[in-house]
């Protein structure tokens, strides 16, 4: 009986589990089709040997591409397939997912020799699509020359590449056939790498060689015969490009064909802007703060839809913490200096998202977007896969061994050369064998409202590890949306459908063929931009995209309205098609250039914008060159120091205009500048201000100390990584003498740890200004709270330390950033209101003698964060003062809410002397320590013992790392929210709101309010951006000078850099109004800026 | 309170632990062969040149004190020797044990604790324990190794090591006469405050005092030039057999291959290790007694112990540039050295310090003109050198530094003046111990 009860409850669930599954199989949005089903058997097959292997071929394991057009114009996308080692393949696709090997026929096999990318394009402009297969590897010359497979007509192709030209023997990667001169003809640039090993970057010399193997190669289309002008165009060309990846598209939107290199390794990418004249120039870093460092594969798309071409390159970096772990080397300040020192760029491994903001600058967002970690990827693909109108993302990655497995560099690789010897010839490929091999899944993200990815790679049906790399999109059975095609290593190739339409769950879409009236029959770099009523939907019609591959292939827009209402397509030669009738949604349709379009007006449409930049307005360069605070606390999180220079002003001399003094540095005193009506700012002569020491001067303000009627000055003293432990912490006040600042007699009594910022504020109603001095971190023992001060005056400018009697908590506020003395309720009385690193804002009011935490009552919830500055004004015109609060930010690896905490925990755990902060964050729904096992036990040297290997530490959470006991003995410190944003005061109480996503994109550490576009609403003007952070989170730069716009009720509207008017690089640390209409801006090392509006 | 001496047997080589020499007595050379294990994992840990140093000093130092326990007329501890060392002797068990089994216990228990993989070491102390399991001495002698070991930790503790991890880190300096970052790894300098701590027989770091290094210059005719010239021109014109010499003495614990994604390290043992090897042979060849073998070792790796703290003093001091970085900036920017530039200063010569001591030290025990056949590199791919003295060795491996293109002449010159001075120092502080040795 039981047994018969327990065999059916077996057979229901296994009916169940198989519903179940049937159901999720259904639901995914694609599926992968086998080879009996395609007749699509590819498999890019790799032999290793001790001849070919990744150390005679450093590029062995990048894989083959794939090519997909029309090539018997059936109108079915036919497939082509590069293998490195074996021979290339043509599948023709007989509609129904058939597809017939019809390589011999066609005579497109290739050669011997180690094949790589593949660009489809109709070379000759006879309206049939030609075939260029790229090749390279440690091989004669003769051996790497290019083919181009010229189409005959009859599904035969002959090799013309010599004939033409194009044989280039480079070591290429990849080419694109493209018209750069715009004389109607298609010309041809190839990426090239170097198959030598030149990584000895010290010498920057190498990057003004030349090496035209290893160098790109730019060819002109004269009449059907291309001819080499790399040098002439300006085309770099030297050993250490090492081109992985390729893209061309107007980035500037001249409506010129500009050109993207990823470089691997230490020389930087490429950003070609076409002169229009037939020359390029370089211009990466005009516009760009920082790069992926061993770049690999990239795309070009306009992925927020503002008619501007975003950059995505692709990098290395894992996206579970485990991987991470073992791979991630721990952060190198020597080497990182030593390549900037050596004229090279800010390059970080991850994957970088760089958002073009229109106005030449672009913001990398790629950690605020989610697409930063995809591991070692090689094809990105922008491209809208469910038809909303939102280009989704497609990434392939694997690498066939784990060459940086931190435990094979230090240990394992030794012991197995070790085990190997003797065996001299194959000695290394043996030791090679023994690298670990870790196949993972592809990427895919779906396109979200927020300039935001979400991960869908397994609920999409990409769960499979595999080592994937070149990578194409096309409508393989034209029901209207994209299906992929992956080409694998050692395994047959990846065809993906897509289910969008056949389950109805996507919106509408049009697939355009364009013909150009041109040798550029296809009409590469023409420009479509469909207007719905959701918004304008932008595509340019570029056939190179995914690694080594390539797809001229209609152009496919997705939407999410019903129709389009119109379509406009620019061509190549800048005419102008303008359709408002006959686009009929869900519909392949092809529009053929009119023999006369309107010439489109490229004049600029100018509106001026809301602000204007004066640059070197005051005659002063700040120079920080503080101690690198990592040196101190290897841990830290993100260095304390270069937080100046801040300002404070004061109408000194009562002419109605603010005069300002500008705080010093341990390298540089600080300055008093006087505005005047005709001159500007003019520095004032003030000897006794002009002292430098080794303390740095981290907040000012002026104030009548003494009561005489004029502006005193108060100076706050700090600095965190100060060669001389045991320095005492000085402030000082400077008393107006007619104008003359004089060192008050009345010393300030000195502390233990310097202030971060200074309130004059009258708290006991006695007629004097008193002093709130907020302080962050002891010097080397972050994040140990700094004890915050209150000094009570005399009458007299005599000011006494009354923290333990008045302000008791004080002592023990945390990383105190900044604070202000308002009145947060008409009728109340003042609040001091506190900003914090590790803090939830915190409010105190003096009640009864002492002040009394009151942050309860006057917050309505607590959301610590890495808050940086606080702004007051009205912003929803309620008569009642709104706060506007700085925070870090979402663009860093670190995020942070309710369930998913950061937490640093801290105490000296060794005994050393030292404070050890041990940061942790969630990587896929688990806490880890951001630490790499050597940045551990560097600072905990014990921990050696605990983590002997990389593979002992890579899976390590705080648990592993500490005891109960230190966990219980240390202290913790959380952080729940680090989104930027201001809070409504209701009636007291201040509630969160929220601000646009760019808010996010960098910590803010300077804010401003004011009504910038004179419509009557105040506007928010954010400012920051930090350069100084660990190697790992690195420079987050993305804030150009982030304006929002306000309605007057609370809502805020993102405006563009180019409307803002705003373009401001570097780490901004203070903002404040000068006059009306004036905004002084300071930056870390740099001149202020001063913003006119 | 009796010593025993019984006929014990003991496992010595824990990877291959196999083979159980039984009947057989502990023996000098057993103590050599128990060092190398520690070495072995010295090695495979990446031991700094200065770390290993240390970590040898106290290693050989617990060992030596076990095996001293009672015998202290002829063979006496350190203890009120070294500086800030005293044992506590009414802190350790004391009852019937085997000296021998003690000492070579202790070795490994000292290594045990005191290295960051010392984990390892429990497999050789478990497999002698396995052996010993029946014999009425071994727990005895397992407690008296314990109980040395845990007052040399404790003595260890207080030498300012667990410090440093809390000291501010190294920045290079800008301008072209400081140190700068090396290829291929450009790795932030290591211990730059390993100069603060505790000496075990000089009274501080800065005893000695080495002139300053010749100052660094661009002109064509100044001293510096002609220095940075002579490096150069070894790395054109270097001889077969100055090359073998500098490969010989690299001493590099781990030399970094680059080749494409692929990375490295290749790894050898450090100088110290380089040294300890040295005397194992000729305490072999001399078949002292254990206790000798166990003093020797303990005399040498203080020695070496001093010789780096001193050395690195100077380095943070003078914080000079590496030959390959002003190679490349006056001669060629392609140019690199023969052997892998280590990351820290120029001055002085760490090995020759090292080297020069070490030889006044054995000089002094085993005589002038005591030559040996050093295969302690064979492991490592490299031949056996014969030398017809310690001075001999001590001399090539100062001078291999040269030939190697990391070192200027004139580190290597002081540093040979600095290292005699820990030698005679310390020759003349220990001369009671030493003279029991011959």
């Amino acid at each position: 009986m039981s047994i018969l009860l327990n065999r059916i409850a077996l057979f229901t669930i296994i009916i169940f589990v198989f519903s179940q599954s049937l159901k999720a199989q259904q639901l995914k949005k694609f599926t992968s089709l086998t080879a009996d089903k395609t007749g699509i058997n590819f498999n890019n097959k790799l032999v290793e040997n001790a001849a070919n292997n990744i150390i005679t071929y450093e590029y062995f394991y990048n894989g083959g591409g794939v090519g997909a057009g029309d090539f018997n114009n059936d109108g079915l996308v036919d497939l082509y397939f590069t293998s490195n080692q074996g021979g290339n393949k043509l599948y023709l696709n007989k509609g129904n997912w058939q597809f017939k090997d019809i390589t011999a026929a066609a005579g497109v096999e290739g050669r011997q020799g180690w094949k790589t990318g593949v660009s489809v394009a109709d070379v000759n402009g006879d309206g049939l699509l030609d075939i260029y297969v790229c090749y390279s590897g440690d091989v004669a010359p003769q051996k790497r020359a290019n083919q181009l497979f010229v189409n005959n007509g009859n599904l035969t192709f002959t090799d013309k590449a010599k004939e033409m030209g194009v044989a280039d023997d480079g070591y290429s990667t990849h080419a694109a056939f493209f018209d750069y001169d715009k004389d109607g003809d298609l010309d041809l640039f190839v990426v090239n790498h170097n198959i030598k090993n030149l990584r000895n970057f010290d010498a920057s010399f190498v990057k003004k060689m030349v090496d035209p193997d290893a160098g790109d190669r730019l060819y002109e289309n004269r009449k059907g015969i291309f001819v080499n002008v790399t040098e002439r165009a300006g085309i770099i060309s030297n050993p250490i490009g090492y081109g992985l990846g390729l893209n061309i598209a107007d980035i500037n939107n001249d409506g010129w064909p500009d050109i993207y290199v990823s470089n691997d390794y230490i020389e930087e990418d490429y950003l070609y802007i076409n002169n229009q004249d037939g020359t390029y120039s370089e211009q990466l870093r005009k516009g760009i703060g920082h790069l992926s460092y061993f770049s690999m594969g990239l795309d070009i798309a306009d992925i927020n839809n503002d008619g501007f071409q975003d950059i995505f390159t692709l990098d290395m970096l894992p996206q579970d913490n485990r991987r991470q772990k073992l791979l991630y080397a721990p952060d190198n300040y020597e080497m990182y200096n030593n390549m900037l020192g050596n004229g090279f760029y800010h390059q970080l491994m991850r994957n970088m998202l760089q958002l073009n903001n229109g106005n030449g600058s672009f913001s990398e967002i790629g950690q605020l977007a989610g697409v930063s970690n995809t591991d070692w990827s090689w094809s990105a693909l922008l491209a809208d896969y469910n038809n909303d109108g939102k280009k989704d993302l497609f990434v392939t990655n694997g690498y066939g061994r784990d060459m940086i497995n931190r435990d094979f560099v230090k240990f394992y690789a030794n012991e197995r050369l070790k085990h190997v010897q003797g065996k001299k010839n194959d000695r290394m490929f043996l030791m090679l064998q023994g690298i670990q091999s870790t196949p993972t899944h592809n990427f895919i993200y779906e396109g979200g409202a927020q300039l935001n990815f979400i991960d869908r790679s397994i609920e999409w049906g990409f769960e499979e590890n595999n080592f994937s790399h070149g990578a194409i999109y096309a409508d393989l059975d034209n029901d209207g949306d994209l299906d992929l095609v992956v080409n694998k290593m050692n395994q047959v190739a990846g065809i993906y459908r897509n289910n969008t339409v056949e389950t109805n769950k996507g919106g509408n879409y049009v697939a355009i063929t364009l013909k150009a009236n041109s040798n550029n029959v296809n009409a590469i770099g023409a420009k479509l931009t469909a207007y719905c009523k959701s918004g304008k939907y932008f595509v340019e019609n570029n056939p190179i995209h995914g690694f080594q591959s390539s797809m001229q292939v209609p152009v496919h827009i997705g939407f999410p309205d019903a129709v389009i209402d119109s379509l406009v397509i620019t061509w190549p030669d800048m005419t102008e098609t303008r359709m408002t009738s006959g686009i009929i949604s869900n519909k392949r349709i092809e529009i053929v250039q009119p023999r006369f379009t309107p010439k489109l007006n490229m004049a600029e449409i100018n509106q001026r914008p809301i602000f204007s930049v004066i640059e070197n307005a005051i005659p002063f360069v700040h120079k920080d060159d503080s101690v690198n605070d990592f040196k101190v606390q290897p841990l830290l999180p993100s260095m304390i120091s270069y937080a100046g220079p801040k300002v404070a002003y004061a109408d000194l001399n009562k002419d109605g205009l603010k005069d300002v003094y500008i705080c010093g540095t341990q390298q540089q005193a600080g300055g008093l500048f006087l505005q005047t009506a005709n001159k500007g700012f003019v520095k004032s002569n003030q000897p006794e201000l002009n002292v430098i020491t080794e303390l740095a001067e981290t907040a000012a303000v002026f104030f009548d100390a003494d009561l005489d009627g004029d502006e005193d000055l108060y100076i706050v003293a700090g600095g965190f990584a100060l060669a001389n432990s045991g320095v005492v912490f000085q402030d000082k006040l400077f008393l107006n003498n007619k104008g003359h600042f004089e060192l008050s007699k009345e010393l300030i009594s000195a502390t233990e740890n310097g202030g971060s910022c200074v309130v004059p504020l009258d708290f006991d109603e006695d007629g004097d200004l008193d002093l709130f001095i907020g302080a962050r971190a002891v010097s080397g023992k972050y994040p140990v709270p700094a004890k915050s001060r209150l000094l009570v005056n005399n009458g007299k400018g005599k000011f006494t330390d009354e923290t333990a009697s008045v302000a008791p908590a004080f002592l023990t506020l945390g990383l105190v950033t900044d604070a202000a003395w308002v009145k947060n309720k008409e009728g109340q009385k003042n609040s001091l209101i506190i900003s914090g690193e590790w803090m939830s804002l915190m409010s105190f009011n003096f009640k009864n003698g002492v002040f009394t935490n009151t942050s309860n009552t006057i917050f309505n919830e607590k959301l610590s964060g890495w808050w940086n500055k606080l702004a007051f004004a009205d912003i929803d015109n309620d008569g009642d003062l709104d706060i506007v609060a700085g925070n870090w930010g979402t663009n860093s690896q670190i995020k942070a809410d309710e369930k998913e905490q950061v937490k640093l925990y801290y105490s000296d755990y060794d005994n050393n002397g030292s404070i050890d902060p041990i940061l942790t964050y969630y990587v896929n729904g688990i806490s880890y320590p951001m630490a790499s096992r050597d940045e551990i036990t560097d600072q905990i040297t014990s921990m050696r013992q605990k983590f002997p290997t990389y593979d002992a530490y890579a899976d390590a959470t705080i648990n592993e790392v500490l005891t109960p006991e230190q966990i219980k003995v240390g202290g913790v410190l959380t952080a729940n929210f680090l989104n930027t944003t201001w809070f409504e005061n209701k009636n007291g109480v201040y509630f969160k709101r929220s601000l646009p996503v760019q808010a996010d994109f960098s910590p803010v550490y300077a804010i401003t309010i004011d009504d910038y576009n004179k419509d009557g609403f105040k506007d928010i003007l954010l400012l920051g951006n930090t350069e100084k952070a660990r190697i790992k989170i690195g420079k987050i730069d993305a804030n150009y000078g982030t304006l929002l716009i306000g309605n007057g009720k609370g809502d805020f509207k993102y405006t563009s850099q180019s409307s803002a008017g705003l373009n401001i690089k570097g780490a901004v640390r203070d903002a404040l109004q000068v006059n009306s209409g004036t905004l002084l801006i300071t930056i870390n090392n740099q001149s202020p800026l001063l913003l006119k509006y | 309170m009796k010593i025993r001496f019984i006929y014990i047997c003991i496992v010595l080589n824990f990877v291959f632990s196999t083979q159980l020499n039984a009947q057989h007595k502990i023996i000098s050379n057993h103590y050599a062969k128990a060092l190398k294990n520690v070495t072995d994992i010295m090695v495979n840990d990446v031991t700094s040149p200065v770390a290993a140093s240390r970590y040898y000093a106290y290693i050989n130092l617990a060992s030596y004190e076990t095996n001293a326990f009672f015998i202290n007329t002829s063979y006496p501890s350190f203890s009120g020797t070294l500086n800030g060392f005293f044992i506590d002797k009414s802190k350790v068990l004391v009852d019937s044990f085997d000296t021998s089994l003690a000492t070579i216990l202790s070795l490994y228990m000292a290594g045990e604790k005191f290295l960051p993989s010392g984990i390892e070491l429990r497999k050789p102390i478990d497999s002698i324990a396995k052996v010993y399991a029946s014999n009425a001495y071994y727990n005895n002698s397992y407690q008296l190794a314990k109980g040395i070991v845990e007052q040399v930790i404790a003595y260890a503790k207080l030498d300012g090591f667990t410090k440093l991890s809390g000291m501010q880190r190294y920045t290079p300096k800008p301008g072209l006469g400081f140190w700068k970052p090396t290829p291929p790894v450009f790795m932030a300098s290591i211990e730059p405050n390993w100069g603060k701590l505790r000496t075990f027989l000089i009274d501080s770091s800065k005893q000695f005092t080495t002139p300053v290094p010749i100052a660094f210059d661009t002109a064509i005719s100044s001293k510096f030039y002609t220095l940075a010239k002579e490096v150069y021109n070894y790395s054109k014109h270097a001889t077969k057999q100055q090359q073998d010499i500098a490969m010989f003495w690299d001493c590099n614990p781990f030399a970094v291959q680059q080749i494409g994604h692929v990375e490295f390290g290749l790894k050898k043992i450090s100088p110290g290790g380089h040294w300890l090897g040295i005397v194992g042979i000729a305490c072999n060849s001399k078949k002292l007694t254990l206790t000798k073998t166990a003093l020797v070792h303990t005399l040498l790796s203080v020695t070496l112990a001093d010789a780096f703290i001193a050395c690195w003093q100077e380095k943070y001091t003078s914080d000079r540039v590496r030959p390959v970085t002003v190679v490349q900036y006056f001669f060629n920017p392609k140019w690199q050295p023969l052997l892998q530039t280590p990351p820290f200063p120029e001055y002085v010569s760490g090995h020759s310090v090292a080297s020069s001591a070490a030889a006044i030290v054995l000089t002094k025990i085993f005589g002038d003109g005591f030559a040996f056949t050093d295969n302690t590199e064979v492991e490592f791919g490299l031949p056996i050198r014969k030398f017809t003295s310690f001075n001999a060795a001590a001399k090539e491996a100062s001078i291999s530094r040269l030939y190697g293109g990391i070192h200027f002449r004139d580190a290597i010159e002081q540093g040979i003046w600095l290292g005699d001075q820990v030698g005679l120092f310390v020759n003349q502080k220990t001369s009671s111990y030493i003279k029991n040795i011959k």
